[in-house]
């Protein structure tokens, strides 16, 4: 089935039915080839039943001639001396049948002694290969079937010798026989063949005679395939197809023509046009041919329409619904497409597949619009109270500021003008103050670090870049790794929101640094390229993993990137083992209206 | 004599402040404002020696205020008073503007200096005013 592979499965059900042609074809042949053997047998056995019948004609013919030559001969013997006085007697004989043409009494000499024809009397025989035959075989003896004519019809003579009480021949009677009239059965039915028809009888002695049914006559062919003539011989009786000598194919039946008076073979030729004696077999193989092709027209054109209106527009339907389905239609279905057979349950069963397809995913989509919706809520409550907390910060640092750190200031001024002007100088006293003033310097000092860690003011009143120069300071001088920043000059000027995040992520990297990377060195860069502003921060610790990156446990590198979300920032977590970790934070300049 | 002008949200820093001040006899605090706008008032109202500024007031911004003196009054010299020791932020106001910058808990022994410095250096130059102040 391999060849039928790449072509269409109309092309393949024309093939299937021309191959079921294919034996109804060669039976057709089979038949016709039949029946042409059955004709051709026909006309064989139609010839052989012409020979025999010839045969028995010729037999019974030649038996009462040979009877009446007998009593001619010795009515001769008897008449010695006077045999023209016989030629009443063979006028008689001659008048009494048609069969016979002539009678005649010959001496030794071949000349014509008595005649039932009298204007034939000075007509010499001694050349005739009969007359020679007679005297030599002492016996009757029959001519050739070629030559002979008298009154315009083929004759066959036969002669018998006249014995005396010796044995010695004093003359030959013969009589002719009219061809015409002995073979009349035969031509009775040679009548009912096919024009164009011709018998020919065939001696040993390259004797041809041809009997010409459209004319009735008999002639002698001017010539006779000498091919035929040997194939003929050669096989005594049988059928043959052969050209005749205008080029007309014809088919040739022969058997021999068994006379008990013939010593010698003679074989007749029924010889019949093949385009007439198989026009009934050729009738039927046309027909047949043509009831053939109308069959396999009318069986095309079915499966042409059939092929479309139960199979291939359905197929069609289907592979159409197919195409739409894959391409993301989920709504696409064949519906209904005919009869109720396999290929309408093949639908049926796409479109319920296809329906639980769609039903399934529109689930998935809401679930995943929900999990979408969730995650953008949670999204939103974690910005929001990163949000609150930063406020609460900022609240918190500033109202530590505005009341005890100014209250702190306050008193340190006062006591600072104490100290400075008391009338009468107490060591205690002024000790003592000097002791409240550290105390209160201290604490303006812690006050200042809380208010830093809750808010660094610097980031408010400067933006990103000092506020991560003072970072780098402070992360160097209270961890003790040595974090420097690369001069860059770039100072943005972001959103208070991008600018909060930015400093809490890099705040986180540097946590995460102290926490565990092990470094001793820190350097940051803050700048800008392709529209981005950039922050890295590369150490020289351990450096971070792939699985540490992405443990979904991992809270502060998680807040990071939910820190950069809504500004639809990005960052790298580059770790080399052994060599560092490069934090790489993008965020796109431009603001996105976001002004918190 | 110098005249001073304070600006700080809280009238008691400001009466500290004045206190230390007056008891230099060459200074003499001639004008005090509470908020930003106030000082530009006053500042446009009257010419000062030198400004002394809180930077973190109700109001106006502190350090839009630093600006807007630098745009308006540019031969005015601002000392800045401030909570934040950080020396960050005194590079960033220095940068800003400031001619001076002081904590608050240094400004009782070391407010006099940087003033007597400012009019210094503003009499004898015609240059914009020195960035490299003492810091705290």
């Amino acid at each position: 089935m391999r060849q039928f592979v790449g072509t269409s499965l109309k092309t393949r059900l024309y093939l299937l039915v021309s191959l079921a042609f294919i034996p109804i074809t060669l039976l057709i042949f089979y038949v016709a080839e039949e029946q042409k053997a059955a004709e051709e047998e026909a006309i064989f056995q139609k010839t052989m039943a012409l020979a025999r019948a010839a045969a028995n004609e010729e037999d019974q013919k030649l038996e009462s001639t040979r009877n009446l030559l007998t009593v001619v001969a010795h009515i001769v013997v008897i008449a010695e001396g006077q045999p023209d006085k016989l030629s009443g007697l063979l006028v008689d004989l001659s008048m009494q049948s048609k069969a016979y043409e002539s009678f005649g009494i010959l001496n030794l000499d071949g000349r014509l002694v008595a005649s039932s024809d009298p204007s034939r009397t000075d007509h010499g025989y001694s050349h005739k290969a009969w007359f020679s035959n007679v005297l030599r075989d002492k016996k009757m003896v029959m001519g050739q079937y070629h030559g002979a004519h008298i009154n315009g019809e083929p004759v066959l003579y036969v002669a018998v010798p006249a014995l005396d009480h010796r044995r010695q021949i004093v003359a030959v009677a013969f009589a002719a026989l009219n061809l015409n009239w002995i073979n009349r059965t035969i031509f009775k039915q040679l009548a009912e063949l096919p024009e164009g028809s011709r018998l020919t009888l065939l001696d040993n002695n390259q004797g041809v005679l041809s009997y010409d049914v459209d004319a009735g006559q008999w002639s002698v062919p001017q010539n006779f395939n000498p091919a035929l003539r040997r194939e003929m011989a050669g096989r005594q009786s049988g059928t043959l197809s052969a050209s005749d000598e205008n080029g007309v194919q014809q088919i040739y039946a022969f058997a021999p023509l068994a006379s008990t008076f013939r010593d010698r073979r003679v074989s007749i030729v029924l010889e019949i046009p093949e385009e007439l004696a198989l026009a009934a077999s050729r009738r039927i193989f046309t027909r047949n041919v043509a009831l053939l092709v109308v069959s396999a027209l009318i069986a095309l054109l079915s499966i042409w329409w059939a092929s479309d209106v139960f199979i291939l527009r359905r197929v069609r339907a289907m592979v159409r619904a197919s195409r739409q389905l894959a391409a993301g239609d989920l709504s696409s279905r064949i519906g209904k497409i005919g009869v109720r057979d396999e290929l309408s349950h093949l639908a049926g069963a796409f479109d319920e597949m296809a329906a639980s397809l769609q039903e399934r995913i529109a689930r998935e989509a809401q679930v995943m619009a929900s999990l979408a919706q969730s995650r953008e809520q949670l999204r939103n409550l974690a910005a929001y109270q990163q949000d609150v907390r930063e406020q609460e910060r900022i609240r918190i640092a500033r109202e530590i500021h505005d009341q005890l750190g100014q209250s702190l200031t306050i008193m340190s001024m006062d006591l600072t003008w104490i100290k400075k002007h008391m009338p009468k100088r107490s060591l205690t006293i002024d000790e003592k103050i000097s002791g409240m003033l550290t105390v209160i310097d201290d604490a303006l000092v812690r006050l200042h670090t809380v208010t830093a860690e809750l808010r660094p003011v610097i980031l408010d009143d400067f933006g990103l870049a000092a506020a991560i120069e003072w970072q780098v300071e402070e992360y160097s001088h209270r961890i003790g790794i040595d974090c420097r920043m690369v001069p860059t000059g770039f100072e943005p000027e972001l959103p208070k929101g991008q600018a909060t995040a930015l400093f809490r992520i890099f705040q986180e990297i540097l946590t995460n640094i102290m926490r565990h990377a092990q470094a001793k060195n820190v350097e940051v860069k803050l700048a800008a390229g392709n529209g981005d502003l950039i922050l890295q921060v590369r150490d020289d610790g351990r450096g971070i993993t792939e699985s540490e990156v992405n443990d979904p446990e991992a809270f502060g590198l998680l807040g990071i990137r939910e820190r950069l979300y809504p500004f639809g920032g990005q960052v790298v977590f580059d770790g080399r083992p052994g060599l560092g970790t490069l934090v790489t934070v993008r965020l796109p300049i431009s603001p996105k209206g976001d002004n918190q | 004599m110098i005249q001073v002008v304070i600006a700080d949200d809280h009238p008691i820093v400001r009466a500290g402040l004045k206190q230390i001040i007056m008891e230099d006899a060459g200074i003499t605090v001639a004008g005090e404002a509470e908020n930003g706008n106030d000082l530009l008032t006053q500042v446009r109202r009257q010419d000062y020696d030198v400004i002394l500024l809180d930077l973190t007031m109700p109001g106006m911004d502190g350090l839009d205020v630093l600006k807007q003196l630098k745009i308006e009054k540019p031969h005015i010299p601002v000392v800045i008073l401030t909570i934040h020791p950080e020396s960050q932020y005194a590079l960033r106001v220095l940068k800003a503007g400031a001619s001076g910058y002081l904590t608050k808990v240094s400004a009782s022994d070391e407010l006099i200096r940087p003033f007597t410095r400012c009019i210094a250096a503003a009499s004898t130059s015609a240059r914009p005013w020195p960035k490299k102040l003492p810091l705290p």
